[in-house]
């Protein structure tokens, strides 16, 4: 994995960079040259997802809505666009559709990026899975997914050696678990303000690490 | 861009070869509707669905004309506009002038010919189109009445020295409706381009769909009655395969759209259609026909509900299927010579998304992102091509002249309602608030009522009982929506 460094900005220049809009490259630039990673570009998430979310695997992800904890999972979209491979993003939320201009703000390439609505995802679409055409598959908020459906999952993302994350609108449990996602996360914001000033990572399976904090502002 | 109004001398033109709708307007004159396969000629023009290039227009442009100039011979006279009126126009005027060559209704020289046509023309293109009106049948509509106010309006426009329609197109379109009926009024619509080519404007137009006599289709009689899919799939499989024979025999290049006539024991019929979101090539996937059963499965599987719960009671298997027609309703043939053009240009990354598309029951959007500050807008569905879109201003993600827009982008949730959701006025001021943006909504669009004083929002980032991060707006009568949420 080559990594390289961006030129140091004081803390306090990026914090207001960041009010503006303007992202300061306060974290660690990866190049994605690693084929069965993906990556975020924010060193310490990259280090807590031990080098990247891996391809031919399942993660399962507890953020609830109305938490922006979204941004986390965007910034790993956004460099699997710009590394000119597809993602698929199902929004299974109820009469919530996407925003794209706000996504590609955040710097999602929209021309990387399709979207389809769909609550049962594996039922309505199932060939997507039989392909190895999307590199990374994001299931937001899918309904009651059956275990039959988690191991066709699994099964198919290791053939096809795509990513597939599930967003689930609720914090995932360690008594409740889940053979088939390889790394299970909660996202829990950080109450202050409006928005929080940002989320704390969580590992529920998967990675050993300690739960992790992550400013909004470095998103 | 996606009129096509072409005469050509060949008559051996078929224009299946483009898309599968099309009218014949007058002998010699052909009118077609590319939208259901631009996205198949833009991709065989190069343009790949997620890499649009600046010079995508001129490939896409001489694509085609070199397309046409194979199919319809070097004498052909085509007018490509986003309406087809405008389209007929331009083809009119070249006639008249004797010119021969591919136009785009959108270049200075194809705006110039239909600023240039002259009254003769107009009123002889708007009798063509009565005819076709009053042989499909318009509502309320009189033949001989409509000359007669035709008549009235020629005389009008000669009497006022008027020297052509481009001189009077300021007039609003509602002076002509008082002064000459509704009809002339819809002509004069579309003449003056008043309310842009959205879909609304263009339904009154008259398409009379040319049909092939030799229709391409199979029959079965079932031994036994069917009822579950599982048995239904084997035999239909067979029928596709039947009908790809066909297909084969009449060199049919690609199907966008199959009927499924299904017979009920009760003798009750339903008509299942069945469609692809791109042109699929439906003899490469014999014998298995994958993605062909797919569809028929989805198409089946939302019809049968419907018609279990309209049966009469015949005892238990009334709604088995006892018979079933398969035909071919929409389809482009692809002579060899049109082979050859598309050459070793196919992306084989795009091809696979689409033949995945096709598999689907639900669409796989893709969007592009425009200059737009009103929410709403600030967006539309991508479509490879639509870069010529003078309505809408396209943005690219790489696009350095919007930096406003793009910080607006940063500020608003990555998820909205489709419209709006009124809320009511947040009672607790002292929870967390943020003020994002105020923004005006566009006054100059018909239908906002700005005398109520809800051209202006506000929108703020708040959270509501939950603790969710919502944006909210207030309008200017102060009025409260949610908008969208900060997942």
């Amino acid at each position: 994995m080559v990594q390289e460094s961006t030129p140091k900005i004081p803390q306090y220049i990026a914090d207001i960079m960041a009010q503006h809009g303007v992202r300061a490259g306060t974290a660690v630039v990866q190049k994605t040259s690693d084929p069965t990673r993906f990556f975020s570009g924010n060193s310490a998430l990259d280090e807590f997802l031990e080098g990247g979310l891996a391809s031919g695997a399942v993660s399962e992800w507890g953020m609830p809505a109305g938490h922006g904890a979204r941004e986390i999972v965007l910034s790993i979209v956004g460099r699997v666009t710009a590394a000119e491979m597809l993602v698929l993003w199902v929004n299974g939320q109820d009469a919530l559709e996407v925003y794209p201009p706000a996504w590609s703000a955040r710097g999602v390439d929209l021309r990387f990026i399709r979207f389809a609505t769909a609550k049962k995802p594996i039922e309505l679409l199932k060939p997507v899975f039989l392909e190895p055409l999307f590199r990374l598959v994001v299931l937001d908020s899918p309904k009651n997914l059956s275990g039959e459906e988690w191991a066709f999952m699994a099964r198919q993302a290791r053939a096809m050696e795509v990513h597939v994350m599930v967003l689930q609108n609720f914090f995932l449990s360690g008594r409740r678990g889940n053979i088939w996602a390889r790394l299970r996360v909660n996202c829990r914001q950080r109450s202050n303000g409006v928005r929080g000033d940002g989320w704390q990572l969580e590992a529920v399976r998967g990675t050993a690490r300690q739960p992790l904090d992550l400013r909004a502002i470095d998103m | 861009m996606f009129y096509l109004a072409l005469s050509s001398d060949r008559p051996d033109f078929n224009p299946e070869s483009l898309t599968p709708r099309f009218m014949l307007w007058q002998p010699a004159i052909w009118l077609l509707d590319l939208r259901p396969v631009w996205p198949y000629w833009c991709h065989q023009a190069g343009i790949s669905g997620h890499k649009i290039q600046t010079n995508d227009q001129e490939s896409l442009h001489a694509f085609l004309r070199q397309a046409i100039s194979l199919l319809a011979g070097e004498g052909v006279r085509a007018v490509m506009d986003a309406s087809p009126w405008r389209a007929l126009m331009g083809l009119e005027v070249m006639r008249e002038r004797g010119l021969d060559g591919f136009v785009f209704g959108h270049n200075p020289i194809g705006r110039n010919l239909v600023n240039e046509a002259s009254w003769d023309i107009w009123f002889r293109l708007a009798d063509e189109v009565a005819s076709h009106w009053f042989g499909c049948g318009r509502e309320r509509f009189n033949l001989q009445g409509f000359r007669r106010q035709a008549h009235q309006m020629e005389q009008g426009m000669e009497r006022l020295g008027i020297r052509n329609p481009a001189a009077l197109v300021e007039i609003p379109a509602l002076a002509i409706r008082r002064r000459y009926g509704a009809a002339l009024h819809d002509l004069w619509l579309w003449t003056a381009n008043l309310h842009g080519d959205d879909e609304s404007n263009l339904s009154i137009f008259p398409w009379v769909l040319w049909r092939q006599q030799e229709s391409i289709q199979v029959k079965r009689h079932l031994d036994t009655p069917l009822l579950e899919w599982e048995h239904i799939e084997t035999v239909l499989r067979d029928d596709v395969d039947r009908l790809c024979a066909q297909l084969d025999k009449q060199g049919v290049g690609r199907v966008l759209s199959l009927e499924w006539r299904v017979v009920f024991l009760d003798l009750s019929c339903l008509v299942i259609p069945i469609r692809f979101r791109h042109p699929h090539d439906l003899p490469a996937e014999s014998p298995h026909h994958r993605t062909a059963l797919l569809q028929a499965c989805y198409a089946f599987e939302d019809a049968i509900p419907a018609a279990m719960g309209a049966a009469v009671d015949l005892g238990l298997y009334e709604k088995a299927i006892g018979s079933w027609e398969l035909l071919v309703t929409e389809k482009i043939i692809l002579p060899p010579i049109l082979r050859d053009l598309f050459g070793s240009i196919m992306d084989s990354g795009e091809d696979r998304l689409q033949e995945l598309e096709n598999r689907l029951p639900v669409p796989l959007n893709a969007y592009e992102v425009t200059s737009n500050w009103i929410p709403e807008d600030g967006y539309c569905l991508r479509n490879p091509g639509n870069s010529s879109d003078t309505t809408t201003e396209l943005m690219r993600t790489d696009d350095v002249r919007h930096p406003s827009l793009q910080a607006l982008g940063r500020r608003r949730p990555l998820f909205v309602y489709p419209k709006p959701r009124v809320c009511p006025q947040p009672a607790n001021h002292s929870r967390a608030w943020t003020f994002c943006e105020r923004i005006m909504d566009k006054w100059w669009r018909s239908g906002i009522a700005s005398s109520q004083g809800s051209m202006q929002r506000d929108y703020y980032m708040m959270r509501d009982e939950d603790e969710r991060a919502v944006w909210v707006f207030k309008d200017g009568s102060g009025k409260w929506y949610v908008h969208g949420m900060y997942n």
